[in-house]
């Protein structure tokens, strides 16, 4: 971690130095709106939102559906029996291809058809929801950061030439998601649908990052092989044939509606209230016109969920580092920190992502990361003695959760020996800095395990919007046209040596050389 | 909507579908007008109710209700976050924090306060030392609900799984409702009506050089067009019917062998119009239908002015040829077994129009997967074969793979006399060129014609004055009809 950029600057700052030129919102032209004018795009894989600033929520989520790229003039979707057609089966492995706008694999994705679906998708929203002319207004673009060049050099030739923007900022989801829930620091686990992503963002920079396989996309792939398998096992009056297979639009549909996951206290102890014993059927309709539906267990139901986000693989050496499962990854994102930042992230673990919204999902992750905590303390070096990380056979001891390395308190149960292990001595320096810093402001939380709700990554986005904080990356039009998604001179050491920050526009070198931009994090 | 009585007062929302009202939500209103506005109003008073719970909190801390009302109504815990921010960023520092410019008014640089502190940056020593000794305090994140910290909520999990497990699927929403409802309910009682998208009247660009295409009136009960620049109006409109009468209808067209189509274009312009047609001899796609177009070159005569044409201008000329466009026409009914189509000649021929024949051989089995890269020797063309008929009857069939569309390139060229200002540029924008080979073919488009296509070329820049060569090419699509698959089930046999 470099020296906090803010920082380093307000200590200089009592040096006189030419003040930046704010927009004079006294003195500008009553017509001239600057804040209304900025449209925000929080573009993922599956979904475009859009809206202005000071929405606190999107005006509209738009897909990229197979039933947006219908031809015009092709009315089918409303023609009667459309809903009962014979469903087109594909394969498990490419099914969910026609609902994702792009593919991690940039090889196989069709760019030309992408931008063609993503433009379609801009004008439907600037037109049916933003009721907005899209000519010369300024765009703020929250878009993973890790997207590839040649997807997000296209996007913004999308935006520059076909849509006329003026300029294009653009901001990283987990930071907004943070802001979105209030904080400066946070551990962002987003739950998406190709991957999941664990960001660690301290002081409203992205410091550390994981990322698992283990996301909606094959959880969606699991429940179709648990429905098929369960809807062929009952082989309800010999309608199925012996290959059954479910199309994309019906899985999703249960996915998102019945799936659910244990949270821990019903995974921990059998007297409270288990779910088995008053277990009902659910009855779920099939995708087939004539048939009534079929009755699953709701316990069952939850099976899916854990087995692919939650269980770790039975030898943790065995499992690959992109299939981590989600515990796991968040304890070790959150061991990768400094004890400081951890102990600052801990207590603001925050859920986004189409996965957080399954229900019990959240409080369940937390419970298994306070487990393998207790289990494995913030030891860096660790003996896999016998897998028992998962929640259902710890024991769970209702003592606080130590912060980190710092507050260790307790030793650990074997008799190890070591400066690790030795008690923390005591500081009276540290004592006081805590004790000052406690009188100006309402102490935060440190170092113990707790979620917090975000409001989502595009309202995030539209308070940062709303407060005219600039981000690092923006980008305009004239300057893109003629040089590129680089910028005219590539700052090669700036770019990366500079922190992946928010605050960080305000360093002089960039407030004073305006001609060149830097991509920041998406570089 | 349905009122109690003639202008009473608690009206409702009522879906005379499914029987819902909005009393099922506890929302009545009072006009039967500006429900949108009346619903934000509801919706208001809740985040009324938040901020006093608010207030009430910083004496007795309470978090459940304020955090219920945050779930209800996004805009009061936006609203919340916003001002915590703002009043952060206000705190750290607010003379010389870069961050002062967004906090408020009173840091305009252009305005005179800010010009005096700017000054007394270099006058004042005491005030100087003074805020250089001085801590800033840190910027920190919310820490409870009144500055919009909602934490997770285990038993609210615990509530929706049981509510889940009652009722299953009877009380959740679907992936629809769900996109449309933008604060992210769980449950249909969740859900809040939603206004209804306005129509709006849009006016079209060009995309390349931004000149107006299209742009309605202003009015809202006009609709007319200020502007109306249509691609068809400057491009041959084309239509494809069968030549002989099929055995079955468009949309069983039988494989593996020739159809023969009549493809006519019609010019709408006042200038001849060279024509070349192109097309792909096998049809890219998952089938590979082969394609002929027996006569690609041909020229369309002028379009005259119907009122010319009543009045008798340049009669004999085109009235000689509309006689024997309709005896040919009689002749084809009588010896209509007779005529064959040629290659290289044009099948029929109008003042405005011309007729050509595509010969059209259906494909119904898809096509293989490319052939794998020679490794080694030369490889066996028996086996590759098979193999690629192994891989294409696992391939999966998609719901239009039996569509039978043609891509065709048309290459226009034409005299055109030169106006002032050389403002001759062609509005082809979005051009819906709709061929209607049969009722039941769908209708196809060829967006973006003028990207995909050459652009215009304009030779004879330097040639004479009067008259310029204007050259336009663009990609079409011609819809068919559908192959007939015996060996699969047609969708119309259930």
């Amino acid at each position: 971690m470099s020296t906090p950029t803010r920082h380093g600057q307000n200590a200089g700052i009592s040096s006189p130095h030419t003040p930046q030129r704010g927009i004079s919102s006294t003195y500008s032209s009553p017509g001239f709106r600057t804040d209304d004018d900025t449209v925000i795009f929080e573009l993922g894989t599956r979904y475009l939102r859009a809206g202005l600033v000071h929405d606190s929520v999107p005006r509209c989520s738009l897909d990229f559906g197979p039933e947006q790229s219908r031809r015009l003039g092709d009315y089918r979707k409303w023609l009667p029996g459309f809903e009962d057609r014979p469903r087109v089966v594909k394969n498990l492995e490419t099914w969910t291809k026609d609902h994702e706008l792009w593919q991690l694999d940039v090889r196989d994705t069709d760019l030309g058809l992408m931008l063609d679906k993503l433009e379609r998708t801009i004008r439907k929203a600037y037109s049916e929801y933003l009721l907005l002319d899209a000519k010369s207004r300024k765009i703020v673009l929250v878009v993973q950061a890790m997207i590839s060049h040649t997807i997000l050099s296209r996007i913004l030739n999308l935006m520059f030439v076909n849509f006329q923007v003026s300029s294009v900022t653009l901001l990283p989801p987990p930071t907004m998601a943070v802001v979105a829930a209030g904080q400066r620091s946070g551990l962002v686990v987003d739950i998406g649908w190709h991957e999941t992503v664990v960001t660690a963002v301290y002081e409203l920079r992205e410091i550390a990052e994981l990322r698992s396989t283990r996301a909606m996309q094959l959880l969606s792939k699991e429940v179709a092989k648990f429905l098929e398998g369960y809807i062929q096992s009952k082989n309800i009056d010999g309608q199925l044939s012996i290959k059954t297979k479910l199309d994309f639009e019906y899985v999703e549909e249960l996915m998102t509606q019945i799936f659910w996951c244990r949270p821990a206290s019903q995974v921990l102890s059998s007297h409270d209230r288990p779910i088995e014993a008053e277990d009902t059927n659910v009855l779920i309709p099939l995708p087939l016109p004539s048939s009534k539906g079929v009755e699953i267990p709701f316990s069952a139901l939850s099976g899916a969920v854990e087995s692919t986000l939650l269980a770790p693989s039975d030898d943790s050496r065995k499992q690959d580092d992109h299939e981590c499962d989600l515990g796991h990854l968040i304890y070790r994102t959150l061991l990768s920190l400094a004890p400081d930042v951890r102990s600052m992230c801990m207590p603001r673990i925050v859920f986004t992502g189409g996965g957080s919204n399954i229900q019990g999902l959240k409080p369940r992750l937390l419970k298994e990361l306070e487990a393998i905590i207790r289990e494995r303390s913030w030891n860096k070096v660790w003996q896999p003695v016998k897998r028992t990380a998962s929640v259902a056979t710890t024991p769970r001891p209702s003592t606080h959760i130590d912060a980190g390395d710092t507050h260790t308190k307790e030793n650990p149960t074997n008799a190890q020996t070591g400066a690790a292990f030795e008690d923390q001595i005591y500081d009276p320096y540290e004592e006081k800095i805590y004790k000052v810093t406690a009188q100006f402001t309402k102490s935060e939380i440190r170092g113990e395990i707790r979620g917090i709700e975000t409001m989502g990554v595009f309202t995030g986005a539209s308070i940062t919007a709303a407060l005219r904080i600039k981000s690092l990356v923006e980008i305009e039009r004239e300057l893109f046209l003629q040089h590129g998604l680089f910028g005219p001179k590539r700052e090669q050491d700036s770019a990366t040596s500079r922190p992946k920050s928010l605050t960080g526009v305000y360093t002089k070198h960039s407030a004073l050389d305006t001609s060149a931009w830097t991509l920041g994090a998406f570089a | 909507m349905d009122g109690e009585g003639v202008a009473a007062a608690p009206w409702i929302l009522e879906c005379q579908y499914c029987n819902w009202t909005s009393l099922d939500i506890g929302i009545t209103f009072d006009k039967p007008n500006n429900i949108h506005g009346q619903l934000a109003k509801i919706l208001g008073k809740a985040r009324s109710k938040v901020s006093l719970l608010l207030d009430k909190l910083s004496d007795e801390p309470e978090p459940t209700e304020p955090v219920k009302a945050f779930r209800a109504d996004p805009d009061s815990r936006f609203a919340t976050l916003l001002s915590f921010y703002k009043s952060e960023l206000a705190k750290e520092n607010p003379n010389d924090n870069p961050f002062a410019s967004i906090s408020g008014a009173n840091t305009d640089y252009s305005s005179p306060s800010s010009f005096a502190r700017i000054m007394s940056l270099y006058t004042n020593t005491n005030n100087y030392g003074r805020k250089a000794s001085g801590k800033s305090t840190p910027m920190r994140g919310a820490v409870d609900a009144s500055e919009g910290l909602v934490l997770v909520n285990h038993l609210a999990d615990e509530k929706a799984i049981d509510i889940l497990h009652r009722t299953g699927l009877s009380q959740t929403i679907n992936t629809e409702q769900r996109i449309a409802q933008p604060h992210n309910p769980r449950f249909q009682n969740e859900m809040i009506p939603q206004a209804t998208l306005l129509c709006t009247k849009r006016s079209r660009r060009c995309r390349t050089c931004r000149h107006i295409l299209v742009k309605p009136e202003a009015k809202i009960n006009n609709t007319r067009y200020k502007i109306k620049l249509l691609a068809l109006n400057h491009i041959p409109s084309m239509t494809l019917k069968p030549l002989t009468s099929l055995p079955s209808t468009l949309s069983h067209l039988p494989p593996n062998k020739p159809l023969q189509f009549l493809l006519t274009l019609r010019n709408p312009m006042f200038e001849a119009i060279k024509v070349s047609l192109g097309t792909p001899a096998q049809t890219p796609g998952p089938r590979a239908h082969s394609v002929t177009i027996l006569c690609p070159d041909f020229t369309l005569g002028a379009n005259a002015d119907v009122w010319d044409e009543a009045l008798g201008i340049g009669l004999s000329n085109s009235n000689q040829n509309k006689r024997g466009s309709k005896l040919l026409l009689k002749d084809l009914n009588n010896t209509e077994e007779s005529k064959v189509a040629e290659a290289g000649k044009v099948w029929e021929r109008g003042r405005n129009w011309t007729t050509v024949v595509v010969e059209v051989v259906a494909c119904q089995s898809l096509k293989g997967p490319p052939p794998p890269l020679p490794r080694g020797g030369p490889p066996l063309s028996f086996g590759a074969s098979l193999e690629g008929l192994l891989e294409a009857e696992d391939r999966e069939v998609t719901e239009d793979d039996d569509v039978l569309e043609i891509p065709l390139f048309v290459r226009l060229e034409y005299e055109q006399a030169v106006t002032e200002g050389g403002s001759t540029g062609l509005a082809v924008g979005n051009v819906a060129t709709t061929t209607a080979a049969g009722a039941t073919t769908s209708a196809t488009s060829a967006d973006g014609i003028s990207a995909a296509g050459g652009g215009e070329g304009e030779g004879g820049r330097d040639g004479d004055i009067g008259k310029r060569t204007r050259e336009l090419a663009y990609w079409a699509v011609l819809g068919v009809g559908r192959v007939a698959n015996p060996s699969a089930k047609m969708p119309e046999q259930k």
